[in-house]
């Protein structure tokens, strides 16, 4: 076999294993055979196993033959001539995409171990592995995607996973509203992202990623097209990047997502899904180079995010709350990164950031006890220093800071107020007016008595 | 107290001493579970404990809304499957009724067959849309159901057949002009054309049957009606409309936001990294001032928040002035306003409740709440209800608006056809009689008064009250199985062969808990030659204790003693140089992993960590795929900060006790005092029986990523671990000059006999031993014997665990059973660690030996007491119960509640917990704080009321009761069951409203097995009784 042949073989490895999961879990069920929680697990494990040592062969190949660029086609799919579109998989193995897809294969193999412990004899234990699924073929999709389609498919299918997972405890209210706002917001980044793969067709023709970003291996690609054109596509993608990865002003679903049992809030919210608009801005890097102000404009979102963070996670009092903005602060430090060019500094920060906070997450029911455990060791209770806000800020500053903080920054009581409750009202009178409009055409026919 | 106050119908509520009382009284009615830390299981409805207990449970419905008892399906499935006995429920509707059994129904039956029907069979109801449901495409107007036994089947349907087909001479004597016989008519003549009215002749058996439900259903439908009209209607409730709910909803989710942010900043342990500003000023001026702040509320409903409490706060209204001013403003009548305080304490009861706990129960804790915080804490919440009614005013308005558009449809609905209320009682007739095998003829000639006072009869009988009965009938059944198991058990002289003859190689004393009945067992089975003891987990020594590692002194006694002692551990006194450089490592170690805590959620820390964050992956991949092995890994890497060898610091040297070095410790004299009363209480005081080695064990249960971890461990240490009061007591009693006091005092110890103190951890069955380079060198080899025999039964009591575990295969062994109880205390992703005191059902007081070698499934406390070393003013017994009735009952109702509501009483699913404020769980990112105990814990629990059997007279213990006010009203109340056993007489009686009612023996046989394993193996549901062979001494 040609390393050609090699590289196929890995490749379809990598992306066959989670589709053949989420194809047994789906039609098991579809045909009314449901599988044994055991079953389950193995089958997971089976599958993330085969997926990562896809991934670490290709590595291997690709560190031993030093090839730098490895693309991948599974086929067109859609062809409409006429428009000049076809849709068509591609993947690419890349210095972006083998690392990161290793981190999610890792992350989902190590929370699927857990999860199928901990979600044991849980009456949605079928349910949350078939999302599992689901998230774990879109993250794999997502991170190879060689061109913009396939990687909103990717994208759709971690989103979707995502929010069903918020709302896992479907009996409960708060659950259902905080995944119908996550995925509102997706929704939102979703159209962005979609405005921006249709602008990206009308400039290059394709939807390639090459074809975008001229012909260098990542990092080093150039963007082919100009400097207006990547503003207004970058901004959209900025857009689909902020929504994703709860960048400002969409930061509040972040701490509501934390609804879901707490495996998937760790591999999902604090790991893998927000940092994937991170990650989107890395595979687009070429064209913020491009543009400076589109480069600064990112810089701008990256930092005030984080800062928003910082100062938010402070005021938290649970453990999950503090984690999440925790998290946002490092997301809002790493998009600051990419438009700073940093892009291998971003990279392992985001692997990094990754993993210490999966494993915080998942640690986080032992607080009280790690408390215990410090203050035994200090022999005292633990020390609270005066932080150097604290001792600088005056009085009514920092109550004001505080509050703002407590608030998470009125983020989402601004946009419920002013965008949300104007939406619904405008929809809502134009209900009435149409209600009223055929009461007006049917009195005629139908008097009611 | 100013009586003119009170007693005038005031019409200005301005006398403050009433509203903090009516506060003070409310707030009796909140959760009682402090800080999650030190969790003490505790009866869930202890505000209505002066209450009997089934109008307790009911006053919790009303209160918290609260199922009183399990779902009635969940009873049927169990009376299906044999665990509730029809007989069972036919003496208890036969005691319940009384003289009234017999009465007469409607000419339809007696009241006592109408119920027992009624529980017997499965009747469906449900809300509207399920109901037509059933009734439209189901078979429920096709085929009779299936209880319905097919003789009543075939004479209901035989005797409509020959009507049927006779009908056209119509029976003499009735006069035409009866209007029963005219609604009939009109049924038939709409339903017979449905059917084929002129071949009736030519039905099929399946066209017989269907036309004879119709017509019972038609029937039913009428009579229904009929009695609708004779009896007084009650004008229905103006309720809110739907929309307006839901305006309502929306302004409790933004009040309650706001207040359950603001509440767990105010009482934060120092999780957060700013503290709230100024919250020295308390909850109600600190919310003000928070709240009154300009440029801080973008959105209306923040923004009236802002004016009210900027109005409040310029106005400098004390918190009382507030309330008052609020109830004024709302209009609430002078009566209705207790309830309505109560209303708002337990719109967030836990957060209210903790509030509570805080300002009354915790000056321990790092921030204790400040006196009159529930109060303050009252007046916010009243505040902000306010401004949210502002706030949404509009909302209001437009949904008002928009239910006048909608308020034809919902009239027009409910006119169509019967009432939902209606519809479900004709469906209960309707499927009564088929059971009962009522004639549709005979129901329709039911005049509307005798529909009325059928309807009245099943509307008396309604869910709540079958469900009463169907619990007492479980409950009996396991009452019975128990008391007759234990007549059975000792018939053939069980007492005497479990008597020993001689000393007992070694003797093992356990805590009293049901979790300690298995390991007690298995070490008898194994060693047929020892004995086992139960006495509360703490030795009676109520202490604070402080570990080596430890940063403070913890109590570890019961939550009702208040500890007067302080204990300490040290390093021996060769090592203290060495022990004082780990110290300082330790301190660094600790330091540094609080830095890293703090820094990994900050900006420049969090950029630091995040790049060096890959190193993270090891520690987790390693702890969740080999829990076991990161976890030596873990304790070996702790040993070498630790110091090796400690000794307990137990005797004072000054006179008076506390927590300073001198006076750590107790005297002899008290310590002889202990000693003695705790051999005494367990029956050990007589030489010839105390064996050379005596083993105390305490008890706790090591998990991690366990928020609730404290619950599982001793409930007699206060939610803390026994392993020190057991070394405590072992040192004690090896003191030569407490055995000389003792001697005097006529209680000798043995010259050869040495105390070793150990502590079992329940959770991963590990045994450790203290001092035991203390042991003489004579008894190394009986030791070291023990110590199999416990290693074996440890594994087997493991084993027994494993089989309740369905991740546990049934086929393990004892020694895989031993390693995968190991590996859930160290896994980060397992929910049940162990399943702590679920299944708990009984509780034993008195000698082993009659409860030896009787397979109990770790159901049962097991306190051990000697009557026959008692004086006879059962003094010994009294103290005992005083403690041991209250603590056992507080466990079991916790269990109870817990398990028969979860989401109210209990604190629902663990796995969307999220710890707050170092305090609680909360479920999912923002809710009320969660008490009591979660699903995990309680799924396998059968909830019922402990059965206490206590080996005494009938006499003493009316005494007893009429002594003791708590223990009178845990019994007197039914809150729990009791019985006292006479083994030597056989004698058996059971506490039955205020006296003893005598138990005849039934004469079961026992099932009779080899081991404990024979019995319980390759099962995994609850087993009943079995007499062990081999244990006996």
């Amino acid at each position: 076999m040609t390393p050609d042949e090699f590289y196929y073989a890995f490749g379809i490895g990598v992306v066959a294993a989670p589709a053949v999961l989420l194809a047994v879990f789906g039609l098991t069920s579809l045909v009314g055979l449901p599988l044994s929680e055991r079953s389950m697990s193995k089958f997971t494990e089976a599958s993330v196993v085969i997926g990562l040592i896809s991934a670490v062969a290709i590595l291997g190949m690709m560190l031993a033959l030093d090839d730098r660029h490895v693309p991948l086609e599974i086929g067109n799919w859609v062809a409409i001539p006429q428009q000049h579109f076809h849709f068509h998989l591609k993947l690419v193995f890349d210095r972006l995409s083998v690392p990161f897809v290793i981190l999610s294969f890792v992350l989902c193999g190590t929370i699927g171990a857990f999860a199928s412990r901990y979600l044991h004899r849980e009456p949605g234990f079928y349910r949350f592995f078939l999302c599992y699924a689901f998230f774990l073929l879109g993250m794999v999709i997502s991170t190879l995607a060689g061109t913009i389609e396939t990687l909103f498919l990717g994208w759709e299918l971690v989103g979707l996973s995502s929010a069903l997972l918020v709302a896992f405890f479907h009996d409960r209210l708060n659950p259902v509203r905080n995944g119908l706002r996550v995925w509102t917001v997706y929704r939102i980044a979703d159209a962005a992202f979609l405005l921006a793969a249709l602008s990206l067709h009308n400039l290059t023709g394709a939807g390639d990623f090459d074809g975008l970003m001229g012909t260098g291996a990542w990092p080093e690609g150039h963007a082919t097209i100009t400097e207006s054109n990547a503003l207004l596509v970058g901004l959209l993608l900025l857009v689909a990047a902020a929504g994703k990865s709860a960048l400002i002003p969409f930061s509040g679903w972040l701490p509501r997502a934390m609804e879901g049992p707490t495996p998937s809030s760790a591999v999902f919210y604090g790991s893998l899904s927000v940092h994937l608009g991170a990650f989107l801005l890395l595979r687009v890097s070429p064209i913020l180079e491009v543009s400076v102000v589109l480069s600064g404009i990112v810089v701008l979102v990256g930092m005030t995010s984080a800062v928003f963070g910082a100062l938010t996670a402070r005021v938290q009092t649970d453990i999950k709350s503090a984690l999440a903005f925790a998290s946002l602060t490092q997301v809002g430090i790493i998009v600051a990164e990419i438009g700073l060019g940093l892009r291998y500094i971003a990279l392992i920060h985001i692997i990094g950031h990754a993993c210490l906070r999966t494993l915080q997450l998942l640690r986080a029911p032992s607080l009280l006890h790690d408390y215990h455990s410090m203050e035994n060791a200090i022999g005292s209770h633990l020390p609270h220093r005066k932080s150097l806000w604290e001792r600088v800020l005056n009085v009514r500053i920092r109550h004001w800071f505080y509050r703002f903080a407590l608030e998470r920054g009125y983020l989402d009581a601004v946009l419920d107020e002013y965008i949300v409750r104007p939406f619904c009202a405008t929809f809502r009178w134009c209900n009435r007016m149409e209600k009223k409009w055929t009461d007006f055409l049917s009195r005629g026919a139908d008097e009611k008595p | 107290m100013v009586t003119t106050t009170s007693d005038r119908p005031s019409h200005t509520y301005d006398s403050r001493f009433d509203l903090s009382k009516t506060i003070e009284h409310a707030a009796h009615l909140l959760p009682a579970q402090g800080p999650i830390e030190v969790f003490v299981h505790h009866n869930t409805l202890h505000a209505f404990e002066h209450l009997p207990f089934d109008r307790a449970v009911v006053a919790g419905l009303k209160v918290h809304g609260a199922s009183p008892y399990l779902p009635e399906d969940h009873y049927r499935r169990q009376l299906a499957v044999g665990r509730i006995q029809v007989a069972a429920l036919e003496s208890v509707l036969l005691e319940q009724l009384g003289e009234t059994a017999d009465l007469l129904v409607a000419s339809l039956g007696t009241r006592y067959a109408l119920r027992l029907a009624m529980l017997q069979f499965s009747l469906r109801t449900g809300n509207q849309a399920e109901l037509s449901w059933v009734i439209a495409e189901t078979d429920a107007l096709r085929k009779f159901c299936g209880d319905v036994p097919t003789d009543v089947r075939r004479r209901t349907i035989e005797d409509i057949q020959r009507w049927i087909t006779t009908r056209d001479t119509r029976p003499a004597g009735r006069p035409s002009t009866d209007p029963t016989t005219d609604g009939l008519t009109r049924i038939l003549s709409d339903l017979l054309p449905r059917f084929g009215s002129n071949s009736s002749a030519l039905w099929n058996d399946r066209q017989w049957e269907s036309f004879v439900l119709q017509l019972l259903w038609q029937i039913c439908c009428h009579g229904v009606e009929s009695a609708d009209r004779c009896s007084v209607r009650t004008s229905g409730e103006e309720s809110e409309s739907e929309a307006r709910q839901a305006v309502r909803k929306e302004m409790g989710v933004v009040v309650n936001n706001v207040l359950i942010q603001f509440c767990s900043s105010f009482l934060d342990q120092g999780f957060a990294n700013w503290e709230l500003p100024e919250r020295s000023r308390g909850f109600f001026q600190t919310f003000l001032s928070h709240y009154c702040r300009a440029y801080c509320s973008p959105t209306p409903w923040l923004n009236e928040l802002q004016r009210e409490a900027t109005r409040i706060y310029e106005l400098k209204l004390s918190p009382m002035q507030s309330i008052c001013e609020s109830i004024g403003l709302r209009g609430i009548a002078d009566d209705d306003r207790e309830a309505f305080i109560e209303r708002m304490l337990l719109a967030l009861p836990g957060w209210a409740g903790m509030i509570w706990q805080m300002e009354t129960n915790a000056e321990w804790a790092v921030h204790p709440a400040p006196k009159g915080s529930l109060t303050e804490y009252l007046a916010v919440r009243l505040i902000a209800e306010r401004a949210a009614e502002r706030a949404f005013a509009r909302d209001l308005a437009a949904a008002d608006a928009h239910d006048e558009i909608h308020s034809e449809e919902t009239i027009s609905r409910s006119l169509n056809g019967l009432s939902l209320r209606n519809r479900q009682r004709a469906f209960t007739v309707f499927q009564l009689a088929q059971v009962r095998g009522w004639n549709p003829r005979d129901l329709h000639h039911l005049s509307a008064k005798q529909w009325a006072a059928l309807i009245h009869e099943l509307d008396a009988f309604d869910s709540l009250e079958r469900r009463r009965v169907y619990h007492k009938a479980y409950e009996k059944k396991y009452r019975d199985d128990t008391l007759q198991a234990l007549l059975a058990h000792n018939r053939d002289g069980g007492l005497r062969k479990n008597h020993p003859a001689s000393r007992a190689v070694f003797q093992v004393v356990c805590c009293i808990d049901d979790r300690e009945e298995s390991f007690r067992r298995h070490v008898e089975e194994v060693e047929p030659r020892c004995e086992t003891f139960g006495v509360a987990g703490f030795f009676g020594i109520a202490m604070y204790y402080r570990g080596v590692t430890d940063a403070h002194f913890r109590p570890l006694c019961p939550v009702n003693i208040k500890p007067q002692h302080f204990v300490s551990e040290e390093p021996v006194y060769s090592m203290s140089r060495l022990s004082e450089r780990q110290a300082v490592t330790r301190r660094r170690i600790g330091r540094a992993t609080h830095q890293a805590h703090l820094g990994s959620r900050t900006f420049l820390g969090g950029l630091l960590t995040g790049l060096l964050g890959s190193v993270a992956a090891v520690p987790l991949v390693a702890r969740i795929l080999f829990p076991r092995t990161a976890s030596r890994i873990r304790k070996q890497l702790g040993r070498i900060v630790r110091p090796a060898a400690t000794q307990l610091r137990i005797e004072r040297l000054a006179e008076t006790p506390g927590d300073s070095n001198g006076q750590l410790g107790y005297s002899v004299a008290e310590m002889a005092g202990i000693v003695e009363g705790g051999l005494r209480a367990i029956g050990l005081s007589v030489t010839e029986r105390i064996s050379p080695l005596v083993l105390i064990c305490g008890h706790g249960s090591g998990s991690i990523n366990n928020p609730h971890e404290s619950a599982y461990n001793c409930g007699a240490c206060s939610g803390g671990r026994g392993g020190p009061n057991a070394r405590a007591f072992s040192q004690m009693a090896n003191d030569h000059r407490v055995r000389e006091i003792l001697a005097e005092r006529g209680l000798t110890i043995p010259h050869d006999t040495h105390f070793v103190g150990g502590y079992h951890n329940t959770c991963d069955d590990s045994l450790t031993w203290f001092d035991l380079d203390l042991l003489p060198i004579r008894l190394r080899d009986q030791f070291e014997q023990a110590q199999s025999v416990i290693d074996e039964a440890r594994a087997r009591s493991a084993r027994e665990r494993c089989r309740r575990f369905v991740s546990a295969s049934l086929a393990i062994s004892p020694a895989d059973a031993l390693a995968h109880v190991e590996g859930r205390s160290e896994d980060l992703s397992q929910a049940r660690p162990e399943y702590n005191h679920a299944t708990v059902a009984l509780s034993f007081v008195g000698r082993r030996a009659w409860s030896r070698g009787l397979f109990l499934d770790r159901r049962s406390f097991l306190t051990s007491y000697d009557p026959t070393q008692d004086g006879p003013d059962s003094h010994i017994l009294e103290q005992m119960l005083r403690a041991v009735i209250p603590v056992c009952a507080g466990i079991s109702l916790e269990y109870y509640f817990s398990t028969v509501d979860n989401e109210a009483y209990g604190c629902g699913n663990k796995l969307p917990h999220n710890l707050t404020s170092l305090l609680g769980v909360m479920t999912g990112a923002a809710s009320d704080l969660r008490p009591g105990l979660a699903a995990q814990m309680v799924e396998i629990h059968e909830p019922m009321r402990l059965l206490f059997v206590i080996e005494t007279t009938p006499d003493t213990m009316m005494r007893i009761i009429d002594d003791n006010p708590p223990i009178a009203q845990l019994i007197r109340g039914d809150w729990v069951q009791l019985a006292v056993y006479q083994p030597d007489q056989s004698r058996m009686d059971l506490y039955r409203d205020g006296r003893f009612v005598p138990i005849a023996d039934t004469d079961v046989r026992l099932p009779r097995v080899s081991s404990s394993e024979e019995w319980f193996g390759g099962r995994r549901e609850h087993l009943g009784f079995a007499a062990i062979e081999t244990t006996s001494v």
